[in-house]
């Protein structure tokens, strides 16, 4: 038997690629999809799938809105609606998940940039190389305006010094807390940083306030500026698997095994650094269609407005879900501190959940400018019937015996015989809060 | 008055009602809405609150046709319309709407509203009369209509309501009018009763004593409402007048400065959209606060004003609002699109807000002293707050404009983002005293045109300055139009972001707007107090 977690997935009458697994691939890779999306994804395999939820052709523009920039003074409510709209209605699936990692990978905060335009540019930046080299991805947001802002490089200057656009980039964008540097190295990274700043809300280098000293970064020695800096920690060891246990962490179990980390940092350095080519092995995967991967993850906010309405096969109100979401605790564009939003079980609160449960039931009566209004999805028929077509739209046609249970009783109630109040039933079942 | 006269003037001509010329109706003119009014079948049910009549179905829906087949409406709407006309004749078994008029009301026809006493259900009602109507065809019509629905028929009237009961009793209690020669009359004919009208809540936030306390004042013992409706391929017409007045009504009164006084209108500034002018005073709004508005409401206006004072440096109500007479007129100027050289373009093409109110005194140089400082200060203190908060702020300073009058401006710092200007960039607010008048502006733009049209007004020999009495609103649609069309796609982007359209579909919804837009002549609205009456005209012509 192939010991390699990352060997690839083949549908067996055992393990088929059916609509749990259709499911799987939809929310981890895609925000969700309508019932017949899913339906045509068992039919044409999950290899096919990922090539439909990965796609954009070459020059193929990125939505209608690319070219408008989005500075409206509104507390980044327009910015939120934005990238909410991209992920409700976006051909590319898979790049505005990766987004959503790197948004809180390399969390950066408005409270802070202050400016609606620089922010929205570092979120197209992710856009546009999240799938790409993580090297260039590194080098573009250490020359991004809103980070520079966020980090306080603008005033990290030859002589003075300010590291905190270094030790995050070792801390929290690249190697992890505690591997394979020292502060000295964090003092040297900064003095490598020096003079990269923002002019007219554009990345410059300023020369005579970058220090062109001999510098010492992670065992190599020159007179290294930002650029080098990159370069030097993209190539380490520790960042391979830093970065697949971000991966790991995001797209397949929250807490991967040393094993799984070690094989998905293998293929990334095989693949020179290509996030792309790295989350195609890992998402064809046996590992990502593993047992131990399905629903192991606590839905966040925004996958659980986003992924709703997707399986619902609806459209709604961007700027309503985008609020939504803000108010269940992930307010795009906003995340609490550099380490980005606190993940899993931290998602549920008893505020938070209350939350959940009147968003799911204002949606249901349609709310937010659902479309079509939830309960018109529904199919005829008895209400168990219907209840079964709620939760294959909803849940992959897959719950717990407590949660068959719950259904159950629910449906010996007259409520049942309303869709709207059949439908916040299996939204408040608990598989409907996980990923 | 040279702009408004003389659409009210050609209106009056088209649609045959001497009234719509200003003219003070002659006592016998004037309609009583309790009295019969022969386009009814019948005089009113008890109870009845207000009620449309019409003497002809027919005529309605040719009116209708000639309204929606414009020549410049835009595709989809006209195919909407046919849309609609061709779920009728589903909805009526194959009838056609003109065959449908005649069926159901072929002669006078009246829509009512009861509310019957001891109840607070507005109870509808309608009641045609059949007079060599199509008895097969109104059987078959009303098959067609749901089982809840009360009808009463015979050869002389029906008789349609939500209650069997109430639609007997109807039809045992129908007294006939005589018929009239009403083949020229206006199209709909309306009434609402006194008791309606004393229904209306009370107003009593500033917003809602400021615009609409005199109307309210004068509906609380008002005798009734009556209208009428004409509409064809010129336009639309709907006058309507208060058998009440908001004249002689104590505090609410004197927000009326000028009564049933024609008082001047400034000149309109190159480029209006649109205009409000109000004959109505802030000032005593601001000094009568505890008696007009609700407690906390004129407590905290009373803490606005106390940092609106500090701003000033002396009394903002008494040392600026009293300076200003009446009307305040409010213009709507288009932003005309200029070559910005090296600048990069607006993001929004945001119209130009210009507030123009006469001085009383135009030697008075206290309260221009006033007004400039608290601009100043309010600059100032708006700047400091802007750059804390890292937005584009704004510098004042002072600017010559037409006359070499003196603006104070506070102008927008350049931008230099990698995108186009921010919203708040298109503004610039301004601040003139010339030529008799205060102009308060949100662009510089619209100053300068304001008080273009001031000075081409001061120094055009024998200049005769527009009058008006009461309150009067005017819309170029067609303007508003290629104001709304240079900024689509913001409003796309608005559209898709807030209801979740998809952008192609947002992008057709609005462009049939501009098309009904582009199709509609100027709109008119005017609310004229009178020492009895009150009079009210909307006028919508269709552009040809």
């Amino acid at each position: 038997m192939n010991r390699d977690p990352l060997a690839p997935f083949e549908p067996t009458p055992r393990e088929p690629f059916d609509l749990a697994r259709s499911g799987h691939l939809f929310r981890r890779a895609g925000f969700g999809g309508s019932l017949a999306d899913r339906e045509r994804a068992v039919r044409e395999g999950p290899a096919k799938t990922l090539e439909r939820l990965t796609g954009r052709g070459p020059g193929e523009r990125v939505d209608e809105f690319e070219d408008l920039p989005i500075v409206k003074d509104d507390g980044g409510a327009s910015l939120r609606a934005y990238r909410i709209w991209r992920m409700l209605a976006g051909r590319h699936r898979l790049q505005e998940r990766m987004s959503h990692l790197l948004h809180d990978w390399f969390a950066t905060s408005l409270v802070k940039v202050g400016q609606l335009g620089a922010m929205s540019r570092q979120l197209r930046l992710f856009d546009q190389l999240g799938l790409g080299r993580f090297d260039e991805l590194l080098l573009a947001l250490c020359q991004d305006p809103a980070m520079i802002r966020w980090l306080d490089n603008d005033s990290n200057v030859a002589g003075r010094p300010n590291e905190n656009l270094a030790r995050e980039l070792f801390e929290l964008f690249a190697l992890g807390r505690g591997q394979g540097y020292t502060e000295h190295d964090i003092q040297e990274a900064a003095r490598a940083l020096t003079g990269w700043t923002v002019k007219d809300q554009r990345f410059r280098v300023e020369h005579r306030r970058h220090d062109d000293g001999t510098k010492q970064i992670l065992g190599a020695r020159g007179a290294f500026d930002g650029e080098d800096l990159v370069r030097i920690t993209a190539e380490r060891p520790e960042s391979a698997r830093f970065v697949a246990r971000k991966l790991l962490a995001f797209f397949v179990h929250p807490e991967p095994a040393d094993d799984e980390i070690e094989a998905l940092a293998a293929r990334y350095r095989a693949f020179g650094r290509d996030l792309g080519a790295t989350l195609r092995v890992l998402l064809t995967s046996r590992l990502f269609f593993s047992e131990r991967a399905y629903r192991s993850r606590i839905k966040d906010p925004v996958d659980l407005v986003v992924g709703t309405v997707r399986n619902l096969g609806a459209t709604a109100s961007p700027m309503d879900l985008g609020s939504e979401a803000l108010g269940m605790g992930l307010g795009i564009g906003e995340p609490p501190s550099v380490e980005g939003w606190a993940q899993e079980r931290a998602w549920l609160t008893s505020a938070t959940w209350l939350r959940r449960a009147n968003f799911a039931g204002r949606l249901a009566q349609g709310a937010f400018h659902c479309d079509p209004a939830p309960r018109a999805v529904l199919d005829g028929g008895t209400p168990t019937e219907r209840a079964e077509h709620a939760v294959a739209l909803l849940l992959d046609s897959r719950i717990g015996e407590p949660s068959r249970a719950r259904l159950d009783a629910f449906l010996r109630t007259p409520a049942a015989h309303d869709d709207a109040a059949l439908l916040h039933a299996v939204m408040l079942l608990p598989e409907a809060q996980l990923l | 008055m040279p702009t408004i006269r003389p659409a009210l003037a050609l209106a009056c001509l088209l649609l045959g009602d001497p009234g719509a010329t200003g003219q003070t109706p002659a006592p016998d003119q004037e309609r009583n809405p309790a009295s019969p009014t022969s386009a009814r079948p019948t005089d009113l049910p008890a109870g009845t609150v207000a009620w449309i009549a019409w003497h002809d179905g027919a005529r309605v829906v040719d009116a209708l046709e000639a309204l929606t087949t414009a020549p410049d409406l835009p595709a989809r709407v006209r195919l909407a319309l046919g849309l609609a006309r061709a779920a009728a004749v589903g909805a009526t078994g194959g009838m056609r709407l003109e065959e449908l008029a005649h069926t159901l009301s072929p002669g006078r026809a009246m829509l009512g509203l009861t509310i019957p006493p001891g109840s607070d259900r507005p109870r509808p009602f309608l009641i045609a009369e059949q007079d060599g109507g199509d008895r097969e065809g109104l059987d078959k019509l009303l098959d067609r209509l749901p089982s809840d629905v009360a009808r009463v028929h015979d050869d002389r009237y029906l008789v349609i309501s939500d209650d069997m009961a109430f639609a007997n009793q109807l039809r045992s209690d129908i007294l006939p009018t005589p018929k009239d020669e009403a083949g020229d009359g206006p199209l709909l004919r309306g009434a609402i009763t006194a008791a309606a009208l004393q229904r209306t809540p009370p107003q009593r936030e500033p917003g809602g004593v400021f615009f609409l306390g005199p109307l309210q004042a004068a509906f609380a013992d008002a005798a009734g409402l009556d209208f009428t409706l004409d509409l064809g391929a010129e336009g639309i017409r709907l006058a309507a007048t208060l058998h009440g007045t908001p004249l002689g009504r104590g505090a609410l009164s004197a927000l009326l400065p000028h009564a049933d006084q024609p008082r001047v209108v400034p000149p309109r500034p190159e480029g209006t959209l649109a205009s409000l002018s109000l004959d109505r005073s802030l000032a005593h709004l601001l000094r009568a606060r505890d008696d007009l508005l609700r407690a906390g409401e004129a407590a905290q206006l009373g803490g606005g004003l106390t940092i609106a004072d500090a701003l000033s440096g002396g009394s903002f109500v008494e040392g600026i609002l009293a300076a200003l007479d009446e009307p305040f007129t409010l213009f709507v100027v288009a932003h005309e699109p200029q070559d910005n050289g090296a600048l990069e373009p607006r993001l929004f093409d945001l119209p130009g807000f210009v507030l123009v109110a006469p001085l009383r005194d135009p030697e008075d140089q206290r309260a221009p002293e006033l007004m400039q400082r608290a601009f100043g200060n309010l600059m100032l203190a708006d700047g400091a707050r802007r750059r804390q908060q890292e937005l584009p702020s704004f510098v004042t300073r002072k600017l010559r404009g037409p006359g070499d009058v003196e603006m104070l401006v506070g102008e927008p710092i350049d931008w230099r983002g990698p995108e186009p200007w921010p919203v708040e960039t298109t503004i610039s607010p301004t601040l003139s005293v010339a030529f008799g008048h205060v102009v308060l502006a949100s662009t510089v733009e619209g100053t300068r045109r304001a008080l273009q049209a001031l000075c081409d007004a001061a120094s055009e020999p024998g200049h005769r300055a527009d009058t008006v009495v009461g309150d009067h609103a005017e819309l170029d649609p067609a303007a508003l139009a290629a104001m709304l069309e240079r900024n689509a796609d913001l409003l796309v982007f608005d559209e898709v972001m807030k209801k979740g359209l998809a952008p192609a579909k947002a992008r057709r919804n609005l462009d049939d707007l501009f098309g009904v837009l582009r199709g509609l002549g100027p709109l008119h609205i005017a609310v004229e107090p009178g020492p009895t009456t009150t009079r009210m005209v909307l006028e919508l012509e269709v552009a040809r």
